[in-house]
């Protein structure tokens, strides 16, 4: 006879399980659903397309605005990127090993993004440099663009890096290898980086997300003078020459790039999935 | 009748047995330690005291009835973590209370329980504090009162003062004793450090791989372990490999020599005795001194000789002035010796 | 170390927001005037969409809240592997881009989706989702909202521990006793707290509502309207009521945030 064990804390296994199917079920379906869009050659009032072809991809992969639009997308988010890592890693890498009080300076810094909603800060930039003629000629410009770009998405990567860096403890790890004898580049490139790596990704990632799908500072601030990813597709949902089957290539390749990077990026490691404590400060 | 009564317990984890067919009772009112390293099975046969695992095979009872099968929460047991377990958002006096409102105790009668549970532990004036404004051991006085606030009728505790600095360990540990004697509680209590065992306990059950492998007194067990793994888990005992001489007698050198009544000649044996059993006699076995170190009470030497490296242990008002690398002879007294088959 | 951050901070993000507060109290000619704030209520589209902002956001919080508490659970408590994998799903679904997201979003469960086409063999009543009603945003918003708050609130679900559901059943009490005691009055703060990021979240959305159709679909939001009204102000002075608008939004959000860092500061002390 196999005896009972005592009740679990965390409910019938059958009862999560079943909640993460379906919630893997309602995240998959505009997803299959965007990947029968781009395979359909029509599709009709039924459940699946009447045949299927890989013309919209060839089609889609091979359009010049396409083309420019996802060239324009990438350069913009991956320099802002690149631009992110440079400026928040090392004020906060200073907070953690020498100077804790400005810590919560930068954890206040982070939340101001989320006050400021995109399009009130698209509208407010645009409006702000237009003060003095110096900058007014960067009005509308792509460099703007980027400019926006970093101020309004380098909290997500603070938290997940700040998290990282507490996690690791990387004040005492610093204080170890400077008894060592390590000098500071050597300790940045062997102790704090190989640390807090995976911080850096998880941060970097959600940058790259939130930037490249951004549309309310593309249209605002540049609008049709850098034609984006998203501001492409848009065109292309309404109007009179809307192809939804280019969307739904577009969007695809959009997913596979996020999806590859997240799942190489979270299967790492159990931490580091910014939580609702950031911007909290425990003392 | 044993108040707690535990027969042929036997719990598996994948392949590990954890628990293997551990029988052991305690009387009531007696406090029994569990020593043994991590990994002993110690705390699982707590957890199936407590009810929080259920044991694969064999029976436990509480004055004889059998609650092999009944839930954590109907056991009337009182449970001290490791880790404290406090409930982080009731204040100290709401965790005290917690067991008696789980049991729906009359409101009235919950305050004043609560606080000579308070006072008991010495907390009157932390009542209203939360567990994260109290020390560590504060936190773990807390967890006491919580245990023994509904008067249970058998007391857990698991590790409870391996979180603490040394100090507070040794504080809370003759105060754990004192409260357990007063109430006259059944208590069973698990830890890893021998000395915290042999300090509490009145009987003392020393396990090795999901087995008792020594039962009884403090005093006796430390005196003459009856395996050698209990002889090498008690009191840091010295242990040499020796062999029996042809005479059936075991010598080591100028320390000791000893007829073996039941061991075959030239078969190997272990000889272990307890450091403050050493004595310095010029006429004993010679070694060199190796180290020194004043432990306050005691002054232990480490004195290598041919046999190996064996500790001595003197008290430090008796203690010779003896340097590192000094010539010194050694002595065992005779009846502190236990051998074990090789 | 700070100054190129802090330059960033001061000019992209501090200064333009400040600007924004001075145009809300300025007129056409660029003269002092409370004639925006004063007007804004007169003007129904602009009422319409403050309530259609307070409304949308606080139903697409409740029901973050309502639906997410229990899958965040179930994540938090799943087998490593599996729970990486979930995380993976939930952070994709949370970051999809907007147009993606809706384009994705009606082709599955619109009037024609895949989804709902599949339901009608079975059910032929059913109707789908109508993303061009109003209502639609809601679901659209939920699609990414739900895996947001469970994400954000996985940390806080592991402070319900196995270790204190121990200590309460060896106390004497039942499941449903420990969870009125202990479970839900410390994950309260948690998800009370959730509940206003989801807010805050939500009412500051622009580019999903704006691939729904925007202004010209019906939809009414805060964000949508300061949209129009840019577009419509070109690079005029016309900017008063936006500005008003943006103010509006920029308050509600630090108001919310406010009050999430409050709910959060004692309980904040409860994850390891």
């Amino acid at each position: 006879m196999k005896r009972r064990h005592p009740e679990s804390l965390a409910g019938p296994a059958a009862l999560r399980a079943s909640a993460v199917a379906l919630i893997a079920l309602f995240t998959v379906a505009p997803i299959l659903a965007t990947v029968l869009y781009s395979l359909a050659t029509v599709w009709r009032h039924r459940p699946l397309p009447d045949g299927y072809t890989l013309a919209w991809w060839w089609a889609t992969l091979s359009d010049r605005d396409f083309i420019a639009a996802a060239g324009r997308s990438l350069l913009l988010t991956l320099a802002t990127v690149l631009l992110i890592n440079l400026l928040v890693l090392p004020p906060l890498y200073w907070s953690h090993v020498r100077n804790p009080r400005i810590r919560p300076l930068l954890q206040l810094a982070a939340l101001i993004p989320f006050v400021l909603p995109g399009i009130v800060m698209a509208a407010a930039i645009n409006r702000f440099v237009g003060l003095w003629p110096v900058t007014a000629t960067l009005q509308a410009t792509p460099l703007l663009l980027l400019l926006s770009s970093i101020a309004v998405s380098f909290s997500a990567y603070l938290w997940a890096v700040d998290s990282a860096m507490r996690s690791a403890k990387i004040a005492t790890l610093c204080e170890a290898a400077t008894t060592m004898g390590a000098g500071p580049v050597y300790i940045l490139r062997r102790v704090v980086v190989p640390n807090i790596k995976h911080g850096i990704a998880i941060g970097s990632l959600l940058a790259f997300a939130s930037v490249i799908g951004e549309l309310a500072l593309p249209r605002i601030i540049t609008g049709s003078a850098f034609e984006t990813i998203p501001l492409w597709q848009l065109r292309e949902m309404r109007g009179t020459d809307a192809d939804p089957n280019a969307v739904a290539v577009s969007s695809l390749l959009l997913l596979i790039l996020l999806f590859t990077i997240a799942v190489f990026v979270i299967r790492r490691g159990r931490a580091g999935v910014p939580g609702i404590i950031f911007g909290v400060d425990k003392g | 009748m044993w108040q707690v009564e535990i027969e042929s317990v036997t719990r598996q984890f994948g392949a590990t047995l954890a628990l293997d067919g551990v029988s052991l009772g305690i009387a009531e009112g007696e406090m029994v330690a569990l020593l043994g390293p991590s990994g002993c099975g110690k705390t699982t046969l707590l957890r199936c005291v407590a009810g929080l695992s259920r044991p694969d095979d064999g029976t436990i009872r509480f004055a004889g009835r059998d609650v092999t099968d009944l839930p954590a929460r109907q056991r009337d047991v009182g449970m001290v973590f490791q880790s404290y377990a406090l409930f982080p958002n009731l204040t100290a006096a709401g965790n005290v209370a917690f067991p008696l409102e789980a049991r729906s105790w009359p409101s009235g009668k919950v305050a004043p329980r609560v606080k000579e549970l308070m006072a008991l532990v010495g907390l009157e004036r932390e009542a209203s504090r939360f567990p994260h404004e109290l020390s560590g051991g504060q936190q773990q006085r807390v967890a006491l009162a919580r245990a023994l606030a509904p008067r249970p009728s058998i007391l857990l505790l698991d590790e409870p003062l391996s979180a603490l600095d040394a100090l507070t360990r040794t504080d809370l540990r003759d105060q754990i004793r004192q409260i357990q004697l007063a109430l006259g509680t059944t208590a069973l209590y698990v830890t890893h450090d021998q000395a915290e065992a042999l300090a509490v306990a009145d009987r003392i059950g020393v396990m090795e791989a999901g087995r008792v492998v020594e039962l009884g007194p403090p005093a006796e067990i430390y005196r003459s372990p009856r395996s050698r793994f209990g002889a090498a888990f008690l009191g840091a005992r010295n242990a040499l490999s020796l062999t029996i001489g042809s005479d059936g007698w075991v010598r080591c050198g100028g320390a000791f020599a000893l007829p073996m009544r039941d061991g075959r000649p030239g078969s190997p044996v272990v000889a272990t005795f307890p450091p403050e059993s050493v004595a310095f006699d010029p006429e004993g076995l010679p070694g060199r001194i190796r180290l020194v170190s004043f432990r306050g009470a005691l002054t232990r030497f480490r004195v290598a000789t041919d046999h190996g490296e064996i500790d001595a242990d003197l008290l430090s008002t008796a203690a010779p002035a003896l340097q590192r690398d000094e010539a010194v002879g050694l002595r065992v007294q005779a009846e502190m010796i236990r051998f074990y088959a090789d | 170390m700070l100054l190129p951050l802090g330059f960033v901070i001061l000019f992209l993000l501090l200064g333009p927001a400040l600007k924004i507060a001075i145009d809300s109290f300025e007129d056409e000619a660029g003269g002092a005037t409370l004639g925006n704030w004063l007007s804004l209520l007169d003007v129904p589209l602009v009422r319409r969409s403050i309530l259609g902002s307070l409304w949308v956001g606080a139903l697409v919080a409740t029901l973050s809240t309502l639906l997410g508490t229990p899958l965040a659970w179930a994540v938090e408590h799943l087998r490593p592997g599996r729970r990486s994998l979930g995380i993976a799903f939930l952070t994709v679904a949370a970051n999809l881009s907007a147009t993606a997201l809706v384009f994705g979003f009606s082709a599955a469960f619109g009037t024609v989706g895949l989804v709902t086409l599949a339901v009608q063999e079975l059910w032929p009543g059913f109707m789908g989702v109508d993303l061009y009603d109003p209502t639609g945003v809601v679901y659209v918003f939920l699609y990414f909202h739900i895996p947001l708050f469970v994400l954000l609130t996985l940390p806080a679900m592991g402070i319900v521990s196995q270790r204190l559901w121990e200590a309460a059943a060896v106390c004497g009490a039942r499941p449903r006793f420990f969870w009125w005691r202990v479970g839900l009055p410390m994950l309260l703060p948690f998800l009370a707290a959730g509940w206003f990021l989801m807010f805050v979240w939500a009412i500051s959305q622009y580019g999903v509502p704006l691939a729904l159709g925007g202004a010209d679909a019906g939809i009414d939001l805060i964000a949508i309207r300061i949209g129009a009204l840019i577009e419509t102000a070109g690079r005029s002075n016309r900017f008063g009521q936006a500005a008003c608008l943006s103010i509006l939004l920029i308050a509600l959000s630090a108001l919310a945030l406010l009050v999430y860092h409050r709910l959060l500061r004692r309980a904040a002390r409860w994850i390891a």
